[in-house]
């Protein structure tokens, strides 16, 4: 990194905390507003055996005024690599360097309205319809920019959006700019018993990456459920019909979920069943109906599971239990000649605490019939207490994919001491095997610092494997990493 | 291939930018006034506004998520602090952060662990983003009886519920008269 640039930063950085230490030393006491935020600086020494070292720079600054029913914000991103083109292509941020205004908002709530013009996250109903979030364990950051509205009467809710958005995995696949546009609401009505109806449509146009112009998305659902009913039962269910025109092809697609869950002393049941086909398109993610860490796939998939969880010694044993069985809309008479692609998967897990030490444990096993491969994950972490506010924790996590001719084995395991409230340092020791025969092995210390509660400091050295990375469903492949890195967050 | 080129001295320019901003962020003792407020539906789908709740009680709030394993650590002892002073004036509230394609298991995960206290649903993690815009879980803050935070708990370690426990007495022990700003209205 250039002096002057980090100069540059460090000075923004002091400027602004000494405003903000002068605002708390009473200047600005009678005030009727308030200012709150983070600042985030991270910085990444990439120092990989195969490649030229880079060093990657991030500074976020987010700052929020409330006054009285309104809120103004943003959040500004400065982003810097020393060399752009030895970014890891897996980096979804390598597109933005630079400074940015990633976030902007003007909020205007009271008790039965909320607006707001500028950017924003949303889905609809159960994200059959739409689903536009932040994902940080992903990487994904592309907010709407657009305005929003919702009424909130006491048995009925309208929901009513609009604006545009850049889908950030085909962004980075593409290497340019995708511009979409989402408009579509939702409207729901309390009925006695807590019982509930609902509807939701959304309308979108989606650039197309070739050959240039748009395509259209059509979708509306409608929904209905309850809580409690009977004193144990909770139900819900959503159906939707999408309508896409991909050049001159028209398609029709569906989505079906339903979901019922009873409570019948220490034994929680969970059963849901979806159904889709032809059915994603890039901002709709309906429920997995799995484990939300695991990859699944929402286009063209049907299938029900049950998940089972107790404390059924009443001893404070926590078990739980799934068992899910999928497959596609495929037939033998579909083109390709296909009989669908089933898989089953089940996972289950244990906690125990025992004085002072905490056990918790799970597996995860998928069976893809058809392809023949197998996917398995395993989680343990044993904590034992030591003194008051110590703990020292042994963790691992492996990722098992294996067929008839290869298997790749990504695995995690780590040492930890945290001490309440001032951090935690850990050693890592990971390592990824293809087929037993080419391996890698990582070894790295993190150490988490906590100065004061507003204030984390994380520093780590050593490698990581990378490999696939899960949350909500989603999956990408993160960037395996050599170097050195650091967080530094400031809470105010 | 070509020679490795390295930048100079890459590590002792991060150790000097870190303490600075380490010794920058210490000490400046920021009040941190009121927590924003916001309004959200619990899991029977009933409103729930914050500055409603929040007068002259010690509240609690924070973020978790079903797939948060600190988060699940943390629970129980939330649980036991919220049976212990309920009925001193402590409002312990939950926001789950899960996304709407699991809102199915939310229920059944707060019976598996016998939560009581009330849990509000943030599917669209709207309000996360204005308490932390960075979004690890755990995170909560602790508002004292005159509204203001008092105090942030970023992440979860075994022993932050002694703190938190030894910081509810003090505040609960403080009446109607705890300090701040009391900058909203």
């Amino acid at each position: 990194m250039r002096p002057s640039r980090l100069g540059l930063v460090v000075a923004a950085i002091l400027i602004f905390a000494g405003g903000a230490s002068a605002q708390d030393s009473g200047q600005a006491a009678a005030k009727k507003y308030r200012v709150f935020g983070q600042l985030t600086s991270y910085l990444e020494l990439n120092q990989a055996e195969d490649r030229d070292d880079y060093t990657k720079f991030k500074q976020l600054a987010s700052v929020n005024i409330e006054w009285s029913k309104f809120t103004i914000g943003g959040q500004a991103e400065y982003l810097y690599y020393s060399d752009p083109e030895l970014a890891d292509p897996l980096d979804l941020d390598r597109l933005r360097t630079g400074f940015e205004l990633r976030k902007y908002f003007f909020d205007y709530q009271t008790d039965v309205f909320s607006g707001r013009l500028g950017t924003f996250f949303s889905s609809l109903g159960r994200g059959l319809t739409l689903y536009v979030q932040k994902n940080d364990v992903l990487g994904f950051d592309e907010p709407i920019h657009g305005v929003t509205a919702r009424l909130s009467l006491k048995h009925f809710d309208l929901t009513v959006l609009g604006g545009r958005v850049t889908e950030p995995l085909l962004q980075n696949q593409y290497n340019r700019e995708f511009e979409d546009e989402v408009m579509g609401g939702r409207a729901l009505v309390r009925l006695p018993l807590d019982l509930y109806i609902g509807a939701s449509a959304v309308k979108a146009r989606l650039d197309r990456f070739f050959p240039e112009g748009t395509d259209d998305v059509e979708i509306w659902s409608i929904e209905a459920g309850g809580s409690e009913i009977g004193g144990f039962l909770d139900l819900a269910a959503e159906i939707s019909e999408i309508d896409k025109t991909e050049g001159s092809r028209e398609k029709e697609g569906y989505g079906r979920y339903f979901s019922a869950a009873a409570y019948i002393g220490p034994v929680s049941i969970l059963g849901e069943y979806k159904d889709y086909y032809n059915f994603a398109y890039r901002y709709n993610q309906p429920p997995n109906a799995g484990r939300s860490d695991e990859s699944y796939e929402h286009n063209d998939v049907k299938g029900p599971r049950l998940l089972v969880s107790a404390d059924i010694f009443s001893t404070g044993t926590l078990l739980h239990a799934s068992y899910g069985s999928f497959n596609t809309h495929k037939k033998p008479t579909s083109p390709g000649g296909t009989t669908g692609d089933g898989h089953n998967e089940w996972y289950a897990g244990i906690e125990q605490t025992i004085g002072q030490v905490y056990f918790m444990g799970s597996y995860f096993d998928r069976d893809w019939v058809d392809r023949k491969i197998g996917e398995k994950h395993t989680l343990a972490d044993l904590h034992v207490r030591v003194g008051r506010a110590g703990e020292v924790i042994l963790g691992y996590d492996q990722r098992l994919e294996e067929s008839k001719y290869f298997s790749l084995d990504t695995t995690r395991s780590f040492l930890a001491y945290s001490l309440s409230p001032w951090g935690t340092v850990s050693l890592r020791y990971s390592w990824e095997d293809r087929s037993g025969f080419d391996r890698d092995d990582f070894w790295g210390v993190e150490i988490q610092f906590l100065p004061k509660p507003s204030l984390i400091v994380t520093v780590f050295g050593g490698g990581d494997p990378g490999g696939l990375v899960c949350a909500g469903g989603q999956c990408r492949v993160e960037p395996r990493f050599e170097g050195y890195k650091a967080n530094f967050t400031w809470r105010f | 291939m070509t020679r490795k080129t390295r930048p100079r001295n890459p590590i002792a320019r991060l150790i000097i930018v870190l303490i600075v901003l380490t010794l920058v962020g210490s000490s400046i003792n920021v009040s941190a006034g009121a927590p924003p407020d916001f309004r959200l539906k619990d899991l029977d789908g009933d409103w729930f506004s914050l500055s409603e709740n929040l007068a002259g009680n010690v509240v609690y709030i924070s973020f978790w998520a079903t797939w948060c394993v600190p988060c699940r650590r943390e629970m129980p002892h939330l649980e036991k602090l919220h049976q212990e002073f309920s009925e001193q004036g402590l409002t312990m509230i939950g926001i789950n952060t899960d996304p709407p394609g699991t809102t199915s298991k939310i229920k059944p995960y707060i019976k598996r662990y016998k939560i009581s206290y009330t849990t509000l649903l943030d599917p669209n993690n709207n309000v996360l983003d204005k308490y932390n815009p960075t979004r690890e879980l755990p995170y909560a803050v602790l508002v004292d009886r005159a509204g203001n935070v008092v105090q942030v708990f970023p992440g979860y370690r075994t022993g932050d519920e002694e703190v938190l426990e030894e910081k509810i007495i003090e505040l609960l022990g403080q009446g109607g008269d705890a300090g701040g700003t009391g900058e909203t209205e």
